[in-house]
């Protein structure tokens, strides 16, 4: 009787110190090997091209074959203005089908790439829905967010013509950037603008109040030079 | 909340239903923004506005005093009490203990608050009904202000308890009369006496029930596991593997399989009732478990209680009878008759039951060690399982026979990240991927419940990264292996699709002609087995090409076999002699036609039934209207305008007639070239397990 009460203890007891052996390694890693993250969501109907940016800043290639995605997550270390940060990437699908899904993930991120292709027009028109979308969930007209005209590449096939996306850009007063997947053109130009944003909203956001009237200003400083 | 255990709900029905009717009222009051974040202060906000709108409801009941519930409520009063407060001091060890700090200062509230209501009602005795509520503001006032220095003093789960209760006396109270008041007071005394004794005794029928405050809107409350049809307990909490179990009968199996079949104890010995219910919350609140969380008796009472209150039996409500009465069955008849009853289950009560037999029978293996038969399980698990002795018996004594695929293995959950040593076959990545993806699935399932927060969003995009990663670890392996084979594959998907409907065609036809078929084969129509087994014999690659298309699903089971299942499959044709291969298909497609019979008859005794109503109805409708359909008659001859409606209407009925019978038709056939599949599904995992 004894016996086995002790043994119970024991085993108790060893698994508690392995358990808090393992919370304090974990813990004792996370303040070195965790650099802030920085969420960002790529949406735009689908093969305008969501996946093969990701690609390509992730691995550096170029994917030609099309293959629906349903949703993908990436994480990459990079060294933004001389710190070294987290992007977590989400990569959804651009088909209606997986509208449910996505709306999870709408929630917590925190930039958004809306991408569309600058030869396929209904793209285009379609990123207007993403942004209501996006401002649905978000709550926010400020949300770091970037239009990204993709496939710069095929100039001689373009069909939306540059103004116009200057100025649904202007209009919403967000960047707006013509990528290449194919030929990196651009690809962590974007990516690397979108962390700055969302770098400048969270110290805005940790601020507090007062914050809030500069970062505006900001920002439109910043639309107006791109 | 304590008032809600089903303990109370068995003993006092009545008091439970209206307990629940007031909940269900609150919740509709607090909006539905606090339930997602249910942050300390939130609670309190909103414990607040429980008891003004549980006042709020006190009036109503006053105002209609002479409603049946009431009567209940009346004769309940003491005893409620009495229960309440059983399950006061009984939380948890911590509670108890503050509890014990805190005693005196509850008797002291106590006995002011008997005071007050001494006082309360002289004056009630005095004044009538009307002005009652006014009274009652100011006494729920009065005691509302006792409730917030009890907060200064007491700590938070201990108070909100407190103030449920004080409620609830006070709504018993409200009503009662005075005789029934003094009965209260004197059990109200009893209750502080007995505390310290009923605390020790009674700990743990309320841990199990006792759910936390905070705890109330959380995904275990909204989302139980326990007490709900198998199905949803599976989709709610499950192996992510293919098993289809939930996780608590899983692990629970597991940890007897484990630690248990040597033991004594297993089957026998009665659960420690607080390390029960501590594991039973973290199961409900999907939370880890640890192996301290476990023993056998433990474990052995967890598959119990999860087995007993699911709420229809394990072999199905429309089976078990049959179950029962096959047991009578001699011997060879038996055991195919058992083997078409479960492969009637649904996949998961057919794994649970297999898993749960299997599993005792190893316990019964044991005899030796563990001095647990068939009996000492009986007993343990009859009840729950709701089965005749019999019944069991057979099931533990055949389980190899009757569960051939239940393979008791032992769970491994989704990993928690990728190991950088993790293994390169496409084999383990892709059931790797697979447990991944139904955990995301679950965690979008949840999070499409209402239930979000932070942490589950970083485990949905953990998640999805971990699938994305093992995705392209799959790819760029299959790559390295894959030959070019693609339009095969696509042809090969092609003739399927093309068999089935001259299938179709021939099924209608007699089943005597499906046996000469197997005879021959590559005479007549139905050339699916063969042709569909001859690509994988004469080419290897097959199974890898299958893998590229079918979001890797059937990849996996046949690329482990790949090579073994032709080499068996060659082997395996011999085993079998064609008539006995005859006599399996053709008791196969008996039983599923006689299925397909007894539901069809079940639907033309249903739709006769319709008719005579109809026709009754037509009758009285007439008799009523006799006059009136004359006239419209008339008119209808009248307008030419009509005539043409009525004219176009005829078509229109006519082509959807037409319509009708064709999908009808199309339905029939369906149907059969379903059956068809199934028996091919059967032959084929007879085949395969011979």
């Amino acid at each position: 009787m004894f016996s086995a009460i002790t043994y119970e203890l024991s085993s108790k007891f060893l698994e508690e110190h392995k358990c808090t052996r393992l919370l304090g390694s974990a813990m004792s890693k996370k303040p070195a090997a965790q650099p802030t993250l920085h969420k960002v969501i790529m949406v735009g109907s689908g093969g305008v091209g969501k996946s093969a940016l990701t690609l390509q800043f992730m691995y550096d290639e170029f994917v030609e074959d099309y293959e629906p995605t349903k949703a993908d997550s990436y994480r990459k270390k990079v060294v933004l203005d001389g710190e070294e940060v987290q992007i977590d990437i989400l990569d959804t699908a651009g088909q209606e089908d997986y509208a449910a899904i996505r709306d999870n993930y709408f929630r917590s991120g925190e930039g958004f790439l809306c991408v569309f292709s600058i030869t396929e027009p209904e793209s285009f028109d379609a990123t207007q829905e993403f942004r209501e979308q996006i401002l649905r969930v978000k709550n926010d007209e400020n949300i770091p967010f970037l239009l990204v005209g993709n496939k710069s590449d095929l100039g001689d096939k373009r069909r939306v013509p540059l103004d116009a996306c200057r100025e649904r850009a202007q209009l919403w007063q967000v960047p707006y950037v013509e990528t290449s997947a194919k030929t990196r053109d651009n690809v962590d130009k974007v990516f690397f603008d979108l962390m700055r944003e969302i770098r400048s909203r969270k110290s805005d956001d940790s601020r507090a109040t007062n914050g809030d009237v500069k970062r505006t200003k900001r920002r439109k400083i910043k639309c107006n030079i791109l | 909340m304590d008032f809600e255990s089903p303990d109370v709900e068995k003993d006092f029905p009545g008091l439970y239903a209206s307990e629940t009717g007031r909940k269900s009222n609150e919740s509709d009051f607090s909006d539905g923004g606090e339930h997602e974040k249910p942050s300390k202060k939130d609670l309190l906000g909103r414990r607040k506005d429980k008891k003004e709108s549980k006042k709020d409801r006190g009036y109503a009941a006053l105002g209609g005093e002479s409603s049946p519930e009431e009567d209940t409520d009346t004769k309940s009063p003491s005893k409620t009490k009495k229960t309440k407060s059983f399950k006061f001091p009984t939380k948890s060890k911590e509670k108890r203990e503050k509890s014990r700090d805190k005693e005196k200062v509850l008797d002291d509230v106590a006995k002011q608050k008997e005071l007050s209501e001494k006082e309360k009602k002289k004056e009630k005795e005095r004044e009538k009904e009307r002005e009652r509520e006014k009274k009652e503001k100011e006494k729920r006032e009065k005691l509302r202000e006792k409730d917030k220095e009890k907060e200064e003093k007491a700590k938070f789960k201990l108070e909100s308890k407190e103030k449920l209760k004080d409620d609830k006396k006070e709504k018993v109270k409200d009503k009662d009369k005075e005789k029934v008041k003094e009965k209260d007071k004197e059990k109200f005394k009893e209750k502080d006496k007995d505390k310290k004794d009923k605390k020790l005794t009674k700990v743990p029928s309320t841990v199990t029930s006792g759910v936390p405050f905070e705890e109330i809107f959380t995904l275990g409350v909204a989302l139980p596991i326990f007490g709900v049809p198998l199905q949803q307990s599976v989709e709610r909490s499950r192996c992510h593997d293919d098993t289809g179990l939930p996780l608590v009968i899983r692990d629970s199996i597991d940890f007897l399989q484990a630690h248990g079949l040597k033991s004594n104890q297993i089957y026998r010995t009665e659960p420690d009732k607080i390390k029960l219910q501590q594991l039973r919350k973290l199961f409900t609140d999907r939370g880890p478990t640890f192996p301290y969380h476990w023993d056998v008796p433990v474990a052995c009472a967890m598959l119990k209680s999860f087995i007993s209150e699911l709420p229809d039996s394990i072999l199905t409500q429309e089976l078990h009878g049959q179950f029962e009465q096959a047991t009578a069955i001699a011997e060879p008849q038996r055991e195919a008759t058992m083997i078409t009853l479960i492969s009637k289950l649904p996949a998961c009560n057919h794994s649970l039951l297999g898993w749960l037999m299997r599993h005792f029978e190893n316990v019964v293996a044991n005899e030796q060690t563990n001095h647990a038969n068939i009996q000492t399980i009986a007993t343990a698990m009859g009840p729950a399982l709701n089965m005749s002795l019999n019944l069991l018996t057979y099931f533990i004594s055949k389980a190899d026979k009757l569960f051939p695929d239940v393979r008791l293995t032992k769970y491994v959950p989704p990993l928690l990240s990728i190991p950088a040593d993790f293994p390169e076959t496409a084999n383990e990545i892709s059931e790797e991927l697979r447990k991944q993806e139904s955990l995301l699935s679950q965690i979008h399932a949840e999070m499409h419940a209402g239930f979000i927060t932070n942490a589950r969003d970083q485990q949905l995009w953990e998640a999805q990264r971990i699938v994305t990663q093992l995705k392209r670890k799959l790819r760029s392996v299959q790559k390295s292996v894959e030959p070019n084979t693609a339009p095969i594959q696509q042809v090969s998907v092609d003739e399927k699709q093309e068999d089935e409907p001259t299938r179709r065609n021939s099924q209608p036809s007699e089943v005597v002609v499906t046996e000469t078929e197997i005879k021959t084969p590559q005479t007549i129509g139905e050339p699916f087995p063969e042709t569909k087994e001859s690509p994988n014999t004469s080419d290897p690659t097959f199974p890898v090409e299958f893998e590229d298309n079918f979001d890797f699903k059937p990849a996996e089971t046949k690329e482990t076999t790949e090579t073994d299942v032709i080499a068996e499959r060659v082997i395996e044709k011999p085993k079998f002699t064609e008539k006995e291969l005859k006599v399996l298909r053709l008791q196969l497609e008996n039983a599923e036609y006689l299925q397909l019979k007894s539901l069809l008859q079940a639907k033309i005794n249903s739709e006769q039934f319709e008719i005579v109503k109809l026709r009754s109805h037509v009758a009285l409708k007439n008799k009523q209207e006799g006059i009136v359909t004359s006239n419209k008659e008339n008119k209808e001859n009248y307008t030419p305008e009509e005539q043409e409606l009525r004219q176009k209407l005829i078509k229109e009925n006519a082509l959807l007639e037409q319509k009708r019978l064709n999908l009808v038709n199309q339905i029939f056939q369906e149907r059969v070239a379903c059956i068809q599949l199934k028996i091919e599904l059967a032959m084929k995992e007879i085949m395969s397990k011979s």
